[in-house]
């Protein structure tokens, strides 16, 4: 691997880091990065990135936490990195710092190389473009569209060094094909997604035919809701697909059991999160696990800690926290390695993986599961007994974002298209979709279909951007409550 | 030898890879230090938030090849000491781009303030104002009676260098300053220029903070019937941002993404109220935005995109520019991105309140990212929004706003406030805005 460059580096921080008696957490990467982009009758361009560098953490006897980071890995460059974090650290004691010793109590490690997952070969520039036109020319018949088609191909090398002996290297490879489809004369904005482990994802013929039925299904839902009435706000019964039960899961659950939130998260008291207290429904559960072969897979956390599923809720109980090894026990729940870092640069936070509901009340749902026409979604809920007559029931499908605030429990995020069920199916414009964190999950009635968990966005805490996964079942019923709102657009 | 002066002076040799050579060549370098740190619940640092320092080298290039070829990458600092794996790397990766603009060639700059001293020497040699910088702002919520203040300080100085084969050589220094202070989530204010703040500036980011994390602890109903509601500058300036930026870009003009023509721009369409003005200034002394000229070489300046509510120009980079026939624009480098300007009067901040008989102070919204951009129009949440009954501004309310910033900008009933120290303006909606309890 490449992070076998930093032996100097690392061999430098430990010995510098030791000389001072400070304990060192030290994080290598190298990632590079190759975006490529067509538009519609173009040939395209490419912008390749590279970040390599190293941060380093130190804590001083006293528990005082020092950080400096630098592209410049010479080992007489580290020395003064870990110099400097010794000043930063050490000049805090002046001003009631907060003392954390939890990086003492860990068990020596040792040096370990994560075997790299898929071909360490990536097709040539003008061969990845040549696949991209080709599958933004597939899309050439959409009339009154323009195509955008993106891919960033992101190969990303991590080494981990503590001062106790851990010294982990390992690879995390993502490709994002995404086309961007814009209405020339219609107010149509959408996205298509599709996510692989490579650049390989681009000669897939499945996944290639996958992602274009997707951005037609897209055009199409987006075209149905021009001109549609906007909904009113207000209470209904909702149904939600898998990729918007993945931002209920991050967003409206997920960020309130990060441990380094539970000091202010409306999941706990006194900064402890309330392990055992119930959240939600029997049948309702929530898991949180680095998958092989996720996007947002992450096998071992910034710390150098092997990354653990975690069941956030289980069985309507609250039963465990996103726990890294600083605010864990603070926080009352065990650690489970969740710390994530978007780069070297960066401290890191506990963060999810890949996030799913699981509802223990599933019931079938026929033909394609992804983004199911609303008819069909109508008969489901019919046939399964869900159908309210008389009241209002709402189908919103496609994730277009959300937002979280952890410590007042409110939470938003949007839909790419939205129908009216208990009126015919009828399209509306995209709803937002609003709760509050505690009370969510008491509106999930039930779940059709097999889990979908392959959805992908960036979780981007603050201001940091990590990939996160997740989903549900192809669909969640969520039942009426005041507390959840649904209209505008 | 800097590394900028390394480097283009390695290109100039018209190094060959693969049987090509680079015949042309762009580059922007900044060689950047960094200090940061946090105040959490009023305790310094810690492993989130610990003081800390990052050096980085960065940048970009655009390089020219002998058979017609393009390459695009980012620079670090290995253009100093592994260069000919560089150059296999970019040679790699070229491409054939067929609206690649010129090679940029000497531009005519303005003299404009990118770096204050003080922040300079705080960064290179005297990190202790730093930390104090934190101290102070603690000290001022205790004696406001907020023990638990949260805040985040980020000081940085950097030397940035834009180049090119045809004679364009402009180098800078830039200083960046910027001081986050909170309470929880309940309200959080922030202080980001290219400068310290005076010590008034600090006093009034603290006392504003806590005074209204306090007001909005409590929470009280909304009341029914229609409502005005006050957006402050903040999200003015995130609503433009999203709504205005994106449409305003020339690539999303011409790919036919913005709400807005390429003819719509050369009709001059009426898109706004004639008093109104929108502009790109890179010009303002020590603010983000404010550079001598792009990465592509576009000297800085001021150009209005909507002047008397009629649409000028779009932001337009080289290659942009060249597709269209128009000038390239300035491009700020950080905030403001956008200013308003008001030919027509503007109101008080105070009058503003006073007016608000039964109305909403709103300081920020969720969800402006998931909107669609082309249309305007938005529904988002503003879970602290301030109840103001008789002018007096009293606790929270959790609402739902839906409503059209193209609408707002024609609405001559609209009233745009001014804010102290803010560079944009509030804007006052009289009952125009749909609000719901959420």
């Amino acid at each position: 691997m490449r992070t076998a460059r930093f032996d100097d580096a690392v061999a430098a921080a430990l010995d510098e880091a030791a000389r001072r008696r400070l304990l060192l957490i030290a994080r290598c990467q190298d990632r590079q990065t190759l975006t490529l982009a067509v538009r519609a009758g173009q040939s395209g361009r490419a912008q390749s990135r590279r970040m390599v560098g190293i941060g380093v953490q130190v804590f001083t006897e006293r528990g005082w936490c020092g950080f400096a980071a630098s592209d410049d890995w010479s080992p007489r460059a580290v020395r003064e990195l870990i110099r400097q974090a010794d000043g930063m650290a050490r000049a805090s004691g002046s001003f009631e710092p907060d003392a954390n010793h939890a990086a003492f109590a860990l068990e020596p490690g040792e040096r370990r190389v994560l075997p790299r997952i898929g071909p360490s070969a990536t097709p040539r520039v003008e061969a990845l473009l040549a696949a991209l036109r080709d599958a933004n020319g597939a899309l050439a018949d959409l009339d009154g569209i323009v195509v955008r088609s993106r891919c960033s191909i992101v190969d990303d090398e991590w080494r981990i060094v503590r001062s106790d002996g851990t010294d982990v290297s390992f690879a995390l490879t993502h490709a994002n094909p995404r086309h961007d489809l814009t209405g020339l004369s219609e107010p149509i904005a959408v996205t298509a997604s599709a996510w692989g482990r490579d650049g390989s994802v681009l000669f897939d013929a499945d996944a290639v035919i996958g992602w274009e039925r997707r951005a037609r299904r897209v055009v199409a839902h987006a075209r149905a809701a021009l001109g549609a009435p906007a909904l009113a706000l207000g209470s209904a019964n909702v149904v939600i697909d898998a990729r918007l039960a993945k931002g209920l899961a991050h967003e409206a659950f997920g960020h309130g059991c990060e441990t380094d939130v539970a000091p202010i998260s409306v999941l706990a008291t006194d900064g402890r999160l309330r392990i055992g207290e119930r959240v939600g429904p029997e049948h309702v559960s929530i898991l949180d696990e680095p998958l092989h072969g996720d996007p947002a897979s992450q096998p071992i956390s910034a710390n150098g800690l092997v990354r653990q599923p975690v069941e956030i809720v289980r069985a309507g109980l609250l039963a465990g926290g996103l726990g890294d090894l600083f605010s864990s026990g603070a926080a009352g729940v065990p650690i489970t390695g969740a710390c994530r870092a978007e780069s070297y640069r960066e401290r890191p936070t506990p963060r999810m993986t890949n996030t799913r509901i699981v509802v223990d009340r599933t019931l079938a749902l026929d033909g394609d599961a992804e983004d199911p026409p609303p008819e069909v979604v109508a008969a489901a809920l019919r046939s399964a007994g869900l159908w309210r007559v008389g009241e209002s029931t709402l189908y919103l499908t496609g994730y277009r974002g959300g937002q979280a605030h952890p410590s007042q429990g409110d939470f938003v995020f949007a839909s790419a298209a939205t129908y009216d069920l208990s009126d015919d199916c009828a399209p509306r414009r995209p709803a937002v979709l609003s709760g509050r964190t505690e009370s969510v999950l008491w509106a999930i009635q039930a779940g059709l279909g097999k889990l979908q968990i392959d959805t992908v966005g960036l979780c981007g805490k603050n201001g940091a951007n990590v990939v996160s996964s997740g989903g549900s079942h192809a669909l969640l019923v969520l039942g009426a409550r005041a507390d959840l709102k649904v209209g505008g657009g | 030898m800097n590394l900028a002066d390394g480097l283009a002076d390695w290109l100039s040799g018209q190094p060959v890879w693969g049987g090509a050579e680079v015949v042309g060549w762009r580059f922007e370098l900044a060689e950047e230090e960094r200090l940061h740190a946090g105040l959490r619940g009023g305790r310094l640092g810690g492993p989130y938030h610990p003081p800390g320092i990052s050096t980085l080298v960065s940048g970009e290039l655009d390089l020219r090849w002998s058979d017609g070829l393009r390459t695009l990458a980012t620079l670090d600092r290995r253009v100093a000491s592994e260069r000919e794996t560089a150059l296999a790397a970019w040679r790699a990766e070229a491409f054939r781009d067929q609206s690649a603009p010129p090679i940029p060639g000497p531009c005519a700059c303005p003299t404009v303030d990118t770096a204050d001293p003080r922040v300079e020497q705080i960064v290179r040699d005297d990190r202790r104002p730093f930390l104090e910088l934190l101290g102070r702002a603690r000290a001022a919520g205790r004696r406001e009676g907020c023990a638990e203040l949260d805040a985040t300080a980020v000081l940085g100085r950097s030397g940035r260098t834009i180049v090119s084969s045809r004679g364009l050589a402009v180098c800078f220094p830039e200083t960046t300053c910027s001081l986050t202070v909170a309470v929880g989530d309940l309200y959080e204010a922030e202080f980001a220029k290219r400068r310290l703040p005076r010590e008034d500036e600090l006093a009034e980011l603290v006392d504003r903070t806590t005074r209204t994390a306090t007001a909005l602890r409590r929470e009280e109903q909304l009341p029914p019937g229609s409502l005005s509601v006050l957006l402050l500058p903040e999200v003015v300036e995130a609503m433009a941002r999203h709504f205005l930026g994106g449409n305003l870009a020339g690539r999303a003009v011409l790919d036919g993404r913005s709400a807005f023509s390429l003819k719509a721009f050369r009709d001059g369409q009426l898109v706004a109220r004639q008093d109104l003005e929108v502009i790109v200034d890179t010009t303002l002394p020590l603010e983000l935005a404010t550079t001598p000229c792009s990465a592509e070489g576009v000297p800085g300046g001021r150009v209005a995109l909507i002047a008397g509510g009629r649409l000028v120009t779009p932001t337009l980079g080289m290659a942009q520019a060249q597709r269209c026939g128009l000038p390239p624009t300035p491009t700020p480098r950080g905030a403001p991105a956008l200013l308003f300007r008001v030919t027509g009067s503007e109101i008080e901040l105070d009058e503003a309140c006073a007016r608000l008989d039964r109305g909403l102070i709103v300081s920020f919204v969720m969800g402006l990212h998931t909107q669609p951009a082309r249309t305007g129009s938005y529904a988002v949440a503003a879970p602290q929004a301030q109840l103001v009954r008789n002018g007096a501004a009293g606790g929270r309310v959790r609402v739902r706003l839906a409503g059209n910033l193209f609408d707002h900008l024609r609405d001559r009933s609209a009233a745009f406030v001014r804010v102290p120290r803010a560079l944009n303006p509030g804007l006052l909606l009289a009952e125009t805005l749909a609000v719901r309890a959420s």
